[in-house]
């Protein structure tokens, strides 16, 4: 009974930490996803293409630890090859090109840490 | 001495591993074909690449983009000639290819990381180096361009990063560099260096900027000073390859890019070779070209489909992630740093530009081609930048892996032992080179071959025969690859003959000519008189008959040209002059030989370039020494030649006279796929473009057809992407009306400009405009308008396109109409005089003859105009061909396991049938098969549609070469146990045949005296010609292939003008010349002065390089 009160408790915690990045994940996602859905904007605003656009202002505004475009490019291989062995190669693929940009951004993020510590 | 020797046990592995080539080869084995580029004259090839014109590929051609090849061949030629033997060369030069790429990363690494605990380290990079699927891509041909380009990256890389940080002065760095670019030169294709320039460029951006915020902006001049020295040293070493090279390229007279389609081809070829190149596939460095959708490729599937391969693929991708994860918890060394971060971006950049026109960053590197001038070289982007990516990638993953087993692992064996099982992890992973069956990429045929002792026998006696032996294969070489080939393995697009003898082979290679094609036909259609004025014409007097071919079909074989080399032996002049094995070389005794300098006595001039005029010109050439000229608008300006001529030659042009001729100019009609539809905010640029193009062309009628009709293909698509979209249904309606409106604009103005029009084009244009007529009203019957939209209007435009269609064909358009009785052709003259009329290719006469309608019965001297005429050969219905025993009429049932069959009467492989029928299938499906000699091959089985009640066929059918005997069989479609019921009606089969019509006249001309000629051969690029008695204008003609870089000039004079150069017999060198009296001429091929001047320089550098050294170490040694 403790235990799942400490739990509430944690996820109550943290959504409220959170609840402003929950909100923003919401809304930046939801805007991707109706754009994608109309005319010309939908040649471009593939899924893969959604959440490297998401990531990238998650990036620029949030500035999370650079661990985490890292955990989630291993997270993402993991899953390309799950389905690179279920022979889903275009499912693979869009996993492919999402981690090439959480590489980039998070490359990026340590770039400019690296040049901020060296200047500080 | 032990201590010392210690110290170079990462060497000694590294050399060990060098030593896989030796288990590729079994005794007498030998890498020859394909694109390996091997000779088994390798000391002459090598002699051979000194000069910039090859006399070995048929009438000669430019082989100066081979010049890189002096350095990169040189290892195999220096092995091959120290031991006489090709195979051991060929494995020595493997095992040293393999090392100096191990060896070069080793130096890379161990210059950062020369500390004891990255062991590691540098064994994973070098090995890892050595062996990766890229390099085995490159190892079935033992590509050593590829093997030099990889191996000079990292010492490349290494040489700038040190001189920029200032570890060596920039002299120093400067001579190292050139020295190292000198020895591995990636066989001087200026293609291959777009991987350096992306690895040294952004090298030095990189390191200038760092500089530069570090030290302040006089890091620029520093960095600009070391960037000019490097690449002067870079040029004055490499300058033998590179002068030649921009000579070539500021002298070269046709675009290299029209032959590869213009930019729409690079584009297309780029999206083939990249097509797999996914991020996900190059993570696991992975994604080569000939790996996928490959039953032959020997290894790619298992590594494509196996699920542990699969997942031993992403351990690549994970250790860089895992890498990167910690990066910030190894101990990484500050000014190591620095480097870590220029790897990362190489890697970066390395995946864009690998990846070329791959989504998603595709659309970058399609930009760099439309726009970056010369960009375009680059289009196979996976095989030209793949180095950049394999060189910083694998160094991070040794890099991580490295640095994560310093962090994890604090058991000094269990390092050792993880150390040692990721090198071997590699080489179980990269299994496949050590088996060498990724030499065999297409069984049977293969690049590791033992080749047959005739062979060899055969090369030894040719490489007897005097240099100017010009020698033709038979059997001709496999017209749909181009490729030589044969049943013990061998295939190449350098034919065999060509990698064993100097001597001038001739065969149908892809830039063949017509008069090769012409000696081919009149040895199969038994003419030894054309045969006979054609090779000498051509200067050929040996043919090489290869008893063991084998096409890429695999069952082509030497027993298909059986009737051609009867009739070759049947020849009177043409005699057996030496057997061995399954090849035999026949001689063509003949009087009438010309030699390779000649002034021809008397000329036809032709405004045709196919094969009839060869025919008529053998026909009416007079005298012993002939020549031909085709009409181009050079020769036609040329003054003083038309003094020469004889006879002149008119080819007919043949309108649609070929059954399914429409049908083909209809199918090639693509309705193109529109980005912006008229309802785009960003539609006005469409708008203005077309506008644009519509006022440029205002005055020029033909231009202004072609941009109607291919933008009237475009409101088409328009049209269906309008129909067949879910939104915006409201405004579609009535978009689709407007893009209606404007269609039809645009073919009205299309038939109004074909009006302005001269005759001879009008007629073709209208054709054109048929086509694309009839394939826009096809893709709109084809529309899925699923909401109903503007169906009225649609109507409209479809019975709009008919009546055009209808009107086009009702006698506005001099076509064929009726391929049984009557065939339709223009032509165009010049000039009025008397023409004689020949008619070739056909054993049936017409029984009428029209010219501008009316009937001529006598086909000599008939007087025509200078203007274009309407010809028509009027013939007797045909009886039809077809033989059956059973029913072809009415309705006809099958069962699952029954057909209905019919024969062609009097069949002949060498004619062509035209087939045609109604038919309407009642239940099930159906097939036509066509089986030759019991056989059905998969392109002769005609899948039949039965979309309407009743459908019109006709199929021409050309046998393959061999068929004795044929059938035509209908038979049900469906698997299981289903028939087929289906009737049929007016089946006919007449034999396929369009005449050459040929009009030709001659010209009394006064007969000339030549001058005596005695010429002497120099050296492939160089002849002294002997002109004596020259007491009138005369032309001296050169066999070999017409190319501007040849130059004649009477000796410490100015070369005779370009204008007066032509080319002449379809293929060769032909100079007017006045000069009178006695004089020599020196014939000279021009780029091989650059070479002289490059190779000057470069020798001079060295020279200068090695004066320098003993001056420095003099002084040392002083001091």
């Amino acid at each position: 009974m403790k235990k799942i009160a400490s739990s509430i408790s944690f996820a109550k915690h943290n959504f409220i930490k959170y609840q402003a990045f929950t909100l923003f994940s919401i809304l930046i996602l939801g805007a991707l996803f109706l754009l994608s859905h109309l005319p010309y904007f939908s040649i471009f605003l593939s899924v893969d293409n959604i959440i490297n656009i998401y990531w990238i202002i998650v990036v620029l505004i949030f500035w999370p630890p650079v661990k985490f475009s890292f955990v989630l490019g291993i997270i993402f291989s993991l899953l390309a090859c799950f389905f690179l062995i279920l022979s889903q190669d275009a499912i693979a693929e869009r996993s492919g090109n999402i981690i090439y940009f959480l590489i980039v951004t998070g490359f990026l993020q340590t770039l400019i840490n690296h040049l901020r510590k060296e200047s500080s | 001495m032990i201590n010392k020797l210690k110290n170079y046990w990462e060497i000694f592995i590294i050399f060990l591993l060098s030593l896989t080539p030796l288990t590729w080869f079994k005794d007498g084995q030998i890498i020859l074909g394909h694109d390996s580029g091997f000779r088994l004259n390798y000391l002459d090839h090598l002699h051979n690449l000194f000069y910039s014109w090859s006399s070995a590929n048929n009438f000669g051609a430019d082989w100066t983009i081979l010049k890189g090849f002096l350095i990169t061949q040189a290892p195999e030629t220096f092995f091959s000639w120290l031991f006489n033997s090709l195979a051991i060369g060929e494995k020595i030069s493997f095992v040293l290819w393999f090392f100096i790429i191990g060896v070069s990363m080793y130096i890379f690494v161990k210059n950062f990381f020369p500390q004891k605990k990255f062991w590691i380290f540098r064994l994973f990079s070098s090995t890892f180096y050595m062996y990766n699927f890229f390099l085995l891509q490159g190892w079935f041909i033992a590509e050593r361009a590829k093997f030099s380009l990889f191996a000079v990256i990292p010492l490349g890389t290494l040489l700038i990063y040190k001189t920029l940080t200032k570890e060596y002065p920039i002299l120093k760095g400067a001579i190292l560099f050139s020295l190292i670019s000198f020895l591995l030169n990636a066989g001087g294709n200026p293609t291959f260096y777009g991987a350096l320039i992306l690895v040294y460029g952004i090298t030095f951006i990189y390191l200038t900027i760092i500089n530069t915020l570090r030290n302040g902006y006089w890091e620029i001049v520093y960095s600009l000073k070391l960037g000019i020295a490097f690449t002067a040293a870079f040029l004055a070493v490499n300058a033998y390859w590179i002068l030649p090279q921009i000579y070539l390229l500021l002298n070269s007279y046709g675009s290299n890019l029209v032959t590869v389609g213009g930019i729409g081809g690079v584009i297309g070829w780029e999206s083939v070779v990249t097509k797999n190149a996914s991020f996900i596939n190059l993570l696991r460095l992975q994604g080569m070209p000939d790996w996928y959708n490959n039953n032959l490729h020997p290894y790619s599937f298992i590594f494509i489909k196996n699920p542990f391969l699969i997942i031993s693929s992403f351990i690549f991708p994970l250790i860089l992630l895992f890498g990167l994860f910690y990066h910030q918890h190894l101990s990484i060394e500050k000014k190591t740093i620095k480097l870590i971060i220029l790897l990362i971006f190489l890697l970066l950049f390395g995946f864009i530009f690998t990846a070329g026109s791959h989504p998603p960053l595709g659309f970058l590197y399609i930009l760099f081609i439309k726009y970056i001038p010369g960009f375009a070289v680059f289009r196979s982007a996976f095989y030209k930048f793949g180095e950049v990516l394999w060189f910083s990638y694998i160094i991070l993953l040794g890099f991580y892996l490295n640095l994560l087993l310093l962090k994890f692992v604090k058991s000094k064996r269990l390092y050792i032992f993880l150390g040692a099982f990721s090198i071997f992890f590699l080489l179980i992973y990269h299994s496949p080179f050590f088996n060498g069956k990724f030499f065999v990429w297409n069984a049977p045929f293969t690049t590791k071959v033992t080749v047959p002792y005739y062979v060899n026998d055969m090369a030894n006696y040719i490489n007897k025969l005097p240099t100017d032996t010009r020698i033709l294969l038979l059997p001709e070489i496999d017209s749909q690859f181009h490729a030589d080939s044969y049943n013990w393995g061998f295939m190449s697009l350098d034919l065999l003959p060509r990698l064993f003898t100097n001597r001038s082979i001739i065969s149908n290679t892809s830039k063949d000519r017509d008069i090769i094609s012409a000696i081919y036909r009149a040895i199969n259609q038994d003419s030894e008189r054309d045969f006979l004025q054609l090779v000498n014409l051509a200067g050929i007097n040996k043919i090489l008959w290869r008893g063991d071919i084998l096409y890429s079909d695999k069952k082509t074989n030497e027993k298909s040209f059986s009737q051609g080399k009867n009739n070759l032996e049947n020849f009177k002049e043409v005699l057996v002059e030496k057997k061995s094995g399954a090849w035999k070389l026949y001689s063509i005794a003949s009087a009438g030989h010309i030699p390779s300098f000649y002034a021809p006595e008397n000329f036809a001039y032709s405004y045709s370039q196919t094969l009839s005029s060869w025919e008529i010109f053998n026909n009416k050439s007079i005298g012993v020494k002939p020549a031909i000229v085709f009409a181009d608008p050079a020769t036609d300006k040329l003054q003083g030649l038309s003094s020469f001529y004889y006879i002149n030659i008119v080819e007919a042009d043949c309108v649609l006279c070929k059954p399914n001729e429409l049908r083909d100019l209809k199918d090639k009609v693509k309705i193109p796929y529109v980005s912006l539809l008229p309802d785009s905010p960003f539609y006005f640029l469409i708008s203005s473009k077309e506008n644009n193009v519509r006022n440029l062309y205002k005055n020029l009628p033909s231009q202004r057809v072609d941009f109607d009709i291919s933008t009237a293909s475009k409101r088409i698509a328009e049209i269906i992407q309008i129909a067949g979209r879910d939104f915006n249904k409201d405004t579609s309606e009535e978009l689709i009306i407007k893009t209606i409106g404007n269609y039809k604009l645009l073919i009205n103005d299309a038939v109004q400009q074909s009006n302005l029009l001269q005759k001879d084009i009008k007629n073709s244009t209208l054709v054109k405009i048929l086509s694309y007529l009839d394939a826009h009203q096809t893709f709109l019957a084809s529309i899925d308008n699923k909401h109903g939209l503007a169906e009225k209007e649609l109507e409209e435009l479809s019975i709009f396109m008919q009546e055009y269609i209808s009107g086009l064909l009702d006698g506005k358009i001099w076509m064929t109409t009726s391929y049984r009785d009557k065939i339709v052709y223009t032509v165009n003259l010049k000039s009025a005089g008397s023409y004689d009329l020949t008619i070739k290719d056909s054993d049936v006469t017409p029984t009428k003859i029209q010219i501008d309608g009316k009937y001529v019965s006598d086909l000599s001297n008939i007087y025509l105009t200078a203007r274009s005429h309407k010809l028509a050969l009027i013939y007797p219905v045909s009886d039809s061909l077809l033989t059956t025993s059973g029913k072809l009429n009415g309705v006809i049932d099958l069962n699952f396991n029954e057909n209905a069959e019919f024969g062609i009467k009097n069949f002949q492989e060498n004619n062509e049938y035209l087939i045609s029928f109604d038919y309407k299938v009642n239940d099930g499906r159906l097939k036509l098969a066509i089986a030759e000699n019991g056989r059905i091959g998969k392109d002769r089985l005609i899948k039949m549609d039965n979309s309407n009640p009743w459908n019109k066929f006709s199929y021409v059918y050309k046998p393959t070469k061999g068929t004795t005997s044929v059938l035509l069989k209908f038979f049900p479609a469906s698997y299981g146990i289903s028939g087929t019921s289906f009737e049929l009606r007016n089946i006919t089969v007449i034999k396929s045949f369009t005449p050459l019509v040929v009009l030709s006249r001659t010209v009394s001309v006064t007969n000339r005296n030549t001058p005596d000629i005695h010429f002497q051969k120099i050296n492939p690029t160089k002849y002294v010609v002997r002109i004596a008695h020259a007491s009138y204008p005369y032309i001296l003609s050169f066999q070999e292939a017409y190319n501007r870089g040849w130059k004649a000039y009477i000796a410490d004079s100015n070369s005779f003008p370009e204008e007066d150069h032509f080319e002449i017999n379809g293929y060769a060198n032909a100079w007017l010349i006045k000069q009178k009296g006695d004089y020599n001429i020196i014939v000279e091929y021009y780029p091989q002065r650059s070479f002289y001047i490059g190779i000057a320089i470069s020798t001079a550098t060295l020279f200068s390089y090695m004066v320098f050294y003993l001056f420095k170490k003099y002084e040392k040694n002083r001091k």
